[in-house]
C-alpha cells in the first residue's frame, strides 16, 4: 500500500512538472506581457526597464521557465514565530473554522481507529481521515509551521502567490465543499429513487431535468439564480433571502454566531447552488445508472431470498455497491467543481482562487497563473490516489501492490 | 408472456424432488415465484396459489413474506460467484440473515454462522468469518451459499442450478454435502437443474419441464426407468452414462425450445418430437395417469408408446 | 472577464494624467476656481474643526444640516492589488477610487465644474497668483501654502516635511515608482506649512504633482513597498481604511480628524460613519446587486444595455448619471515600415488616401450604432475637456462618399496603383470595436476601398502590435484630463522625436531610425513620412513642453492640433460614455465625476438620505 502511494506520487510530481513546462510554454505563446499595461503611460518607461530587469522578462523562455520552477520550491525565509501568530493569532470564526475541522477530524479519526478497529464498517472513516490529514498538511503549509514557500511574488504586485492563494483557497474550499455536499446529498438520492421508480414519472421529469441542467451553461444557471432567488424572490416576497454577491457583509465580525452562520448560509447558497446543479445532474444520471446494474445483480436476489426488508436490501447491499463507481466520478469531479468555481466565483463576487486566477491572467501574472495551475494540478493528482484509496476500501476486492 | 402457465404440483415435507428441463423452461421461474421474487418490471405473477403449511404464500402480506423467506423457505442459486455481495463479509451476510429469522444476539448469531460453517465443511469457520467472498474458491462460496440457506433450519430449501457453475469434482462433494445435510436435518429440497445426472444420485421425485409446463412427473426410479414423455426420453438419451461404453453415439432433443411468446398449437413439443401425431397438433395433453403408479405425463400418447423399446440410435438425426 | 482591457491601456494612461491641471497660466479658469464655492474653505474652517469630532457633532446640528452616520456600498468590478499607490500596482483606476477616502494632496477634480481645485493647499499655484514662478536662469519655481487646520488621522499635522519625504520616496531610486517630471526637480525647501520646488524648465506637468502626500511620522523607516499593500499610513481623507477582506471588499470608517467643513451647512465631514467597496467581476452581478440594493453606487461600463437597464429603475429610487468621459477613440495611420506586412499594399503615405478615409466614415452612424446616439461624435480631442481651446479642426471632412471617391482617385495617381487596399486592425475582446469593424466594411467599399479587417486580441494588440508598428489602419483609445498639461501630454504622443520605446508615437509619423533597443521590435527604420509638417510638430512640441505662459500655449495648441487634422495623422471618433447609478432614496450629496477622479471624488459629502 505504502509503496503503491509513493509510486503513485512519483507519477504524479512528473505529471506536474510536465504540466508546469506546458501551461508555461502556453502562456509565453499566447502574447502579452505583464508590463503591457503600463506600456501606453508615458510616464512608466523608467518601471518598465526596472520591473523587466528584476523579473528577467528579457530572459529566453526556458530560462523564465527554470527561473520560475526555481522560485516555485524555493522555501520562504519565515521564523517559526511567524508561523505561530498564524496558527493562535486569528481567532474569530474564520479562524476558528480550521482549527475546529482538524481537531474533530482527528479526534474521530483517533476514535474511529481505537474503537472500532477492524471493523469493515469504520474503513470508510479511515480513509476520509486520509482525506482530513491532506487538510492537516494544507493548514500547516498554510501556517508556515512545517514548510513554507512563496511560489514567487506576483507580478501584480500583491506579495508572494502563497500567501494570496492560501488566503483565497478557504473561500473556494468553502464554496466547493458546499456544492460538492449539496451534489452528493441531492445527486446521489436523486439517482437511487430514480433507478429503484424506474420509468416512473418522477423517474422521466428527473432524467429530463438533468439533461436540461447538464447542458445549460453555467454562467446562464449563475445568473438565472441571481435574479431568481434574490431578486424576484425579494420583489414578490418582500423577504430577502440570499444575497446576490459576496460571502460575507462587512459587519460580519461584529455578528453573533447564530447570525454569522445565517450570513454564509445566505450568502453561500447561490453559488454553492450554481455549482452544484451539474453535479447533481451528472451524480444523478450516473447513480441511477450504477444503481440500476447493482438491482438486477445476482447478490441482491439472493439478499431478497434471505428476507431482508426491501429497504435494507437497497440501502446496504445495493448502495455501498452502486456508490463504488460514484467515488471516481466524484473524485475526478473535484477538478470539475473548481472548473466551475472559476467562472461562479467572478460571477458572485466570491474571493477565491478563481477569481484569483482571472486576475492573475488578466494581468498576465505569470506567477499567480501558474500556481493556481499548480495547485489544481496537486489538488487532482491527490484526489485521485485519494479516490484508489476510497475505492479500494469501499470495494475489498480491490488490493494494491 | 407467460414463463410458466399451469404448473400445479406438490410437495411433501423432507422430500427431495428434482426439477428438470432445458433453459428457459420455466424452472427458476417457478423456484422464484414460490418465493415471491418475481417483481414488476420483470414480471408479476398473475393468478395461482402457492400453499406452504397452510397458507397461501400469494395472499400473505410482504412482512410475513419476509419471514418466509431465508426461515422457512430458502434458496440459493445457481452462481456462487456473483451471488454473495462482494462488499461485505461472508461472517457479516450470514449473520444478518441469522440475526433477522432468529432474532438472536449478534454474538450468538457469530456463532451460530460458525456452526453454519462447520456443517458445510469449510476449515476455520469462526476466523473465516471475517473473510470476503472474493477470499473464498468457487466450492467454498457455494458451501457458504449452503451454510446461508440452512442455517435458519428451513422446512423447504431451493436450489437452483447450486452446482452448474463449478468443476465435476466439486459438482460431486458439494452434492454429497447437500444430501447428507438434508437427510440430518429432514429439509425438504427442490433441486432445480438441468442435469439428469445430478438428480438421479439425489432426488426422491422428479418433475421434468418444458416451455413453461409440466411434461412428466414421477419418482426417481420410475421414471428414469421408464420415462413416459418423448423429451424425457430425449433428455434421458442425452445424458452420458458411466456404466456404458461409448460406442454409440448420444441421441439428443433436436431443435431449439420453442417460443413463450408464440408457442406451437396443441403440444408444445410437438416441434420437436419423434412421435409427433395429428393430435399433438389439436389439442395440449393434458397429465395424465401412465401405465405406472405416481407416475404422469402430459403426452397425448404416454401410454402407447413404450419408449425404452426404441432403438435410441435409429432416431438420431432424423 | 473580457472588459479589463477595455479600460486598463486607457486608465492607465489616464491615471498619470488623472490630476492634470486646468490651467496654471489660464486666467479664465482661475477666475471660474476662484469664484466658485470650494474656495470658501477659510471663511468655514473656524468653527468646527476645533470641536469634538465624535457622535456628539450630530446632535448640535441645526436642522437644516444633514444627518450623520449609516454606511454606503460601491461596487467595483476590480480589486487593486495594493493600496500603496505609489507601488507597482497602485496604478490602478481602483486604488485611486478607494484612496479618495484617505489620500490627500495639491490637487482634485471638482465633479461639477470639471476643473482642478485645491484640496491639502489653501489656493492651486499659478503665475497669476505668484505661486510659480518662472526664474532667470530659465528653471521654475512652485510654491505649495498648506492648509493650517490640515491634519492626519492620528491628529499630526501635515507639513511641508512631509511633502519633502514624498519627494524623496518618489526620487528614491531602489524603489519601483513613477518618477516623471519629479526627476526634473532639482532643488526643493520646506517650512511648517509651506513646500517649495523648482524644476530645471517651465512645464505645464507641475499641475500634475504631489497628488498625494505621504506622512512622515508614520512611514519614514518601513519598507515602504512591503509593508503599505494591505494596510495604510494615517489618512489624509475623510475616511480611514478599516478592513481589506481579500477578494471581498475593503472598508472604510469615518475620520474623526478630518479638517473639511460642508461649505453649505458648516458641518464637518464625513457624514457617513463608513463606505464599503466591493469587488464584483462581472457587470452583470453588479447591475443586478445594484437592482436588489446590496449595492448603494455603481459605475458600471456604459453599455446601451446597461443604461436601459439602470434607467428603467428610475422611478423606484435610482439616480442615473450618463455622461460623456475622458477616454476618446480615435482612427489612425501607422507610417513606419512594418504596417507593410499586414499590408504590402498600404497607402498610408498619401495624403489624399487619408483625407479619403476621413471622408468615408460615418461617425453619425458610429455613433448612433455604438453608443445609442447618446453623444455627439468628436470633431476633435481637444473638444473631451477643453472645448475653448478647440478649433474643431476635424469637422472640414464631412461625411461624404462622393468626396471619399475622389480622394481615393487622387491617392491612386499619388502612390500609381489601381486599387487602394486597406486592412484594419484592432482589439478582437472588444465589442463597440468589433461593431466599428463591421460598420467600416461599408462606408470603406462604398468610398471605393478594397477593405479588410484583421483584428486581434488585445494582448496582442497593445502588447505587440504597438510595439512593432505592424498595422496598417488601427483603432484605439487616449484618454483626456481638464486641463493643459493633460493636452500638451496628449500632443506629446505625435511627437516626432519621440519613436517608441522612449515615446509614445507609435504611429511612426516623422520619426528617426531607432536602433539598439533590447526588444527587437522596436528596431525600426526612419518613417516613411517625414515632411515639413512633423519638423514643425517637433517644434510646437519642444516650446509647449517649455512654457506656462497662456499667451504662447493657447496659439501652439491650436496650430499643433490643425496640422493634425490637415495631415490627417488620426481621426478622432468618439468620446466614451461613461455612466453611474446610485440610490436616491438612500444616498445624498452623490456627484458622478466623469474624469479618472471617479464616483468618490466627493465622498465625504455623501450622507444617508433615509436616516
Amino acid at each position: 500500500m505504502l509503496a503503491y502511494i509513493i509510486r503513485r506520487l512519483v507519477y504524479g510530481v512528473v505529471t506536474l512538472v510536465a504540466l508546469s513546462l506546458v501551461v508555461f510554454l502556453l502562456i509565453q505563446a499566447s502574447g502579452g506581457g505583464p508590463l503591457d499595461r503600463l506600456k501606453l503611460n508615458p510616464r512608466a518607461q523608467n518601471l518598465i526597464a526596472q520591473l523587466t530587469e528584476q523579473w528577467g522578462l528579457d530572459k529566453p523562455v526556458m530560462q523564465q521557465y527554470f527561473t520560475w520552477l526555481k522560485n516555485f520550491v524555493t522555501p520562504a525565509d519565515v521564523p517559526a514565530a511567524d508561523g505561530l501568530i498564524v496558527l493562535f493569532g486569528k481567532i474569530g470564526l474564520r479562524g476558528l473554522t480550521p482549527i475546529v475541522l482538524v481537531l474533530s477530524a482527528g479526534a474521530y479519526t483517533v476514535w474511529a481507529f481505537l474503537v472500532k478497529i477492524g471493523q469493515a464498517w469504520w474503513r470508510p472513516v479511515r480513509a476520509f481521515s486520509l482525506v482530513f490529514v491532506w487538510l492537516i498538511a494544507l493548514w500547516l503549509a498554510k501556517s508556515r509551521l512545517v514548510f513554507s514557500l512563496t511560489w514567487g511574488e506576483s507580478f501584480r504586485g500583491d506579495g508572494p502567490v502563497w500567501d494570496n492563494i492560501f488566503g483565497a483557497a478557504g473561500a473556494t474550499f468553502r464554496l466547493g465543499l458546499a456544492a460538492l455536499v449539496m451534489a452528493l446529498i441531492i445527486g446521489i438520492p436523486l439517482g437511487i429513487y430514480q433507478a429503484i421508480r424506474q420509468y416512473s414519472f418522477f423517474d422521466q421529469v428527473g432524467t429530463t431535468l438533468s439533461f436540461v441542467a447538464f447542458s445549460t451553461p453555467i454562467f446562464i444557471i449563475a445568473v438565472g439564480f441571481q435574479l431568481l432567488l434574490a431578486l424576484y424572490l425579494e420583489k414578490w416576497t418582500g423577504v430577502k433571502l440570499f444575497f446576490v454577491t459576496g460571502m460575507s457583509d462587512s459587519s460580519y465580525g461584529d455578528l453573533g454566531f447564530m447570525a454569522q452562520m445565517g450570513d454564509i448560509v445566505r450568502h453561500l447558497t447561490l453559488p454553492a447552488m450554481s455549482i452544484a446543479l451539474i453535479s447533481i445532474a451528472g451524480y444523478a444520471r450516473f447513480q441511477r445508472a450504477s444503481m440500476l446494474e447493482v438491482m438486477h445483480s445476482d447478490y441482491l436476489r439472493t439478499a431478497k431470498a434471505k428476507g431482508l426488508p426491501r429497504r435494507r436490501v437497497i440501502l446496504k447491499h445495493a448502495l455501498r455497491n452502486a456508490l463504488i463507481p460514484i467515488v471516481t466520478l466524484v473524485s475526478l469531479d473535484v477538478a470539475g467543481i473548481i472548473g466551475g468555481a472559476i467562472i461562479t466565483e467572478s460571477i458572485f463576487g466570491w474571493p477565491g482562487v478563481g477569481r484569483l486566477y482571472i486576475q492573475a491572467i488578466n494581468a498576465v501574472d505569470y506567477p499567480t497563473i501558474m500556481a493556481v495551475v499548480m495547485s489544481i494540478g496537486i489538488g487532482i493528482v491527490m484526489m485521485n490516489i485519494v479516490a484508489d484509496i476510497l475505492y479500494g476500501v469501499l470495494d475489498p476486492r480491490v488490493r494494491y501492490d | 408472456m407467460r414463463a410458466v402457465d399451469g404448473v400445479s404440483f406438490d410437495m411433501m415435507a423432507g422430500e427431495r424432488r428434482g426439477v428438470v428441463g432445458e433453459s428457459g423452461s420455466g424452472k427458476s421461474v417457478t423456484a422464484m415465484s414460490i418465493m415471491r421474487l418475481i417483481e414488476p418490471p420483470a414480471g408479476e405473477i398473475v393468478t395461482g396459489t402457492i400453499e406452504f403449511q397452510g397458507q397461501n404464500l400469494l395472499a400473505l402480506p410482504e412482512d410475513d413474506m419476509q419471514d418466509v423467506r431465508g426461515g422457512r423457505i430458502a434458496m440459493i442459486f445457481q452462481d456462487p460467484m456473483t451471488s454473495l455481495n462482494p462488499v461485505y463479509t461472508v461472517g457479516d451476510q450470514l449473520i444478518e440473515t441469522i440475526m433477522l429469522h432468529q432474532h438472536v444476539s449478534k454474538h450468538d448469531a457469530r456463532r451460530i454462522a460458525a456452526d453454519a460453517l462447520g456443517d458445510v465443511q469449510i476449515p476455520e469457520p469462526m476466523a473465516r468469518l471475517d473473510d470476503y467472498p472474493h477470499q473464498f474458491s468457487g466450492g467454498m462460496r457455494q458451501r457458504v451459499m449452503i451454510a446461508m440457506g440452512l442455517s435458519c433450519n428451513p422446512d423447504l430449501l431451493i436450489a437452483d442450478e447450486p452446482t452448474t457453475a463449478l468443476d465435476v469434482t466439486t459438482q460431486a462433494q458439494i452434492m454429497d454435502l447437500m444430501l447428507k445435510l438434508a437427510e440430518d436435518r429432514g429439509t425438504a429440497v427442490m433441486l432445480i437443474t438441468h442435469d439428469l445426472g445430478v438428480v438421479a444420485g439425489f432426488c426422491d421425485t422428479i418433475q421434468v419441464m418444458y416451455a413453461g409446463g409440466i411434461v412428466e412427473y414421477g419418482n426417481a426410479t420410475d421414471l428414469f426407468g421408464n420415462p413416459q414423455h418423448p423429451y424425457t426420453w430425449g433428455l434421458l438419451g442425452s445424458m452420458t452414462r458411466l456404466d456404458e461404453s461409448h460406442t454409440e453415439r448420444l441421441h439428443s432433443v433436436r431443435g431449439a425450445p420453442p417460443s413463450l411468446i408464440n408457442p406451437p398449437l396443441g403440444c408444445r413439443f410437438n416441434p420437436r418430437c419423434d412421435f409427433v401425431q395429428d393430435i399433438c397438433h389439436d389439442s395440449y395433453p393434458a397429465l395424465r395417469e401412465s401405465g405406472r403408479e405416481s407416475q404422469i405425463a402430459a403426452c397425448h400418447l404416454a401410454t402407447e408408446l413404450d419408449l425404452n423399446t426404441i432403438d435410441v440410435t435409429g432416431v438420431v438425426g432424423s | 472577464m473580457t472588459r479589463l482591457w477595455h479600460s486598463r491601456p486607457v486608465v492607465f494612461g489616464a491615471l498619470i494624467l488623472a490630476f492634470a491641471l486646468v490651467a496654471a497660466a489660464c486666467g479664465d479658469s482661475t477666475d471660474t476656481a476662484d469664484d466658485s464655492t470650494t474656495t470658501a474653505a477659510p471663511t468655514t474652517e473656524a468653527p468646527t474643526t476645533t470641536a469634538a469630532p465624535t457622535t456628539a457633532a450630530p446632535t448640535t446640528t441645526e436642522a437644516p444640516g444633514k444627518p450623520y452616520g449609516g454606511e454606503a456600498i460601491v461596487a467595483n468590478d476590480q480589486e487593486p492589488a495594493t493600496l500603496n499607490t505609489f507601488a507597482p500596482g497602485g496604478d490602478n483606476s481602483i486604488v485611486s477610487i478607494i484612496g479618495q477616502s484617505y489620500f490627500s494632496g495639491v490637487q482634485e477634480i471638482d465633479g461639477f465644474t470639471l476643473e482642478l481645485i485645491p484640496e491639502m493647499v489653501t489656493e492651486l499655484p499659478t503665475v497669476a497668483n505668484g505661486g510659480v514662478t518662472v526664474n532667470a536662469d530659465d528653471t521654475m519655481t512652485v510654491r505649495y501654502e498648506i492648509v493650517d487646520e490640515a491634519m492626519w488621522s492620528d491628529g499630526e499635522p501635515i507639513t511641508g516635511e512631509d511633502f519633502q519625504f514624498t519627494l524623496d520616496i518618489i526620487l528614491n531610486p531602489d524603489l519601483p515608482i513613477f518618477r516623471a517630471t519629479y526627476e526634473d526637480i532639482v532643488d526643493s525647501s520646506f517650512t511648517e506649512k509651506t513646500f517649495e520646488y523648482t524644476l530645471s524648465a517651465p512645464t505645464t506637468q507641475y499641475e500634475l504633482l504631489f497628488g498625494n502626500i505621504i506622512p512622515k511620522h508614520a512611514v519614514e523607516g518601513t519598507d515602504f513597498i512591503g509593508d503599505w499593500n494591505d494596510k495604510m499610513w494615517p489618512s489624509a481623507g475623510p475616511f480611514i481604511l478599516d478592513t481589506w477582506q481579500k477578494g471581498e471588499f475593503v472598508k472604510v470608517v469615518r475620520n474623526d480628524n478630518y479638517w473639511r467643513n460642508d461649505p453649505e451647512t458648516g458641518q464637518q465631514l464625513p457624514y457617513l460613519d463608513s463606505v464599503v467597496f466591493r469587488f464584483i467581476p462581472e457587470t452583470e452581478s453588479i447591475i443586478n446587486a445594484f437592482r436588489a440594493r446590496e449595492i448603494d453606487v455603481i459605475q458600471p461600463p456604459p453599455s446601451t444595455d446597461t443604461i436601459e437597464t439602470l434607467q428603467a429603475l428610475e422611478p423606484e429610487g435610482a439616480v442615473v448619471e450618463v455622461l460623456s468621459g475622458p477616454v476618446w477613440e480615435h482612427l489612425n495611420f501607422q507610417f513606419g515600415v512594418n504596417r507593410l506586412t499586414r499590408n504590402p499594399d498600404s497607402p498610408n503615405t498619401s495624403l489624399n488616401y487619408r483625407k479619403a478615409v476621413a471622408h468615408a466614415v460615418d461617425k453619425t452612424t458610429i455613433v448612433d450604432e455604438i453608443l445609442a446616439g447618446q453623444v455627439e461624435p468628436l470633431d476633435s480631442f481637444v473638444d473631451v475637456f477643453a472645448p475653448t481651446l478647440s478649433q474643431a479642426s476635424w469637422a472640414q471632412y464631412n461625411y461624404d462618399p462622393e468626396t471619399a471617391k475622389s480622394y481615393v482617385e487622387a491617392a491612386k495617381a499619388d502612390l500609381g496603383v489601381d486599387t487602394i487596399k486597406t486592412v484594419f486592425s484592432t482589439t478582437s475582446n472588444n465589442d463597440a470595436r468589433v461593431k466599428l469593424s463591421e460598420l467600416f466594411v461599408d462606408m470603406f467599399t462604398e468610398a471605393g476601398i478594397d477593405y479588410t479587417n484583421s483584428l486581434e486580441d488585445s494582448q496582442i494588440f497593445f502588447g505587440e502590435t504597438l510595439d512593432f508598428g505592424n498595422w496598417d489602419l488601427g483603432e484605439w483609445a487616449w484618454s483626456s484630463s481638464p486641463g493643459f498639461s493633460s493636452l500638451v501630454g496628449l500632443f506629446d504622443l505625435f511627437d516626432p522625436e519621440l519613436a517608441p520605446p522612449d515615446g509614445q508615437n507609435y504611429y511612426r509619423w516623422g520619426t528617426p531610425e531607432v536602433t539598439g533597443q533590447e526588444t527587437e521590435g522596436f528596431n525600426q527604420a526612419a518613417s516613411d513620412l517625414i515632411d515639413e509638417n512633423t519638423t514643425r510638430f517637433a517644434e510646437i512640441r519642444d516650446q509647449l513642453n517649455s512654457s506656462v505662459d497662456n499667451d504662447v500655449l493657447i496659439p501652439l495648441i491650436a496650430e499643433a492640433e490643425t496640422i493634425l487634422a490637415d495631415q490627417v495623422v488620426i481621426i478622432p471618433l468618439y468620446a466614451r460614455l461613461v455612466t453611474a447609478a446610485v440610490w436616491g432614496d438612500e444616498i445624498g450629496g452623490f456627484k458622478h465625476n466623469p474624469t479618472q477622479a471617479g464616483e468618490t471624488w466627493n465622498m465625504e459629502m455623501w450622507y444617508r438620505v433615509d436616516m
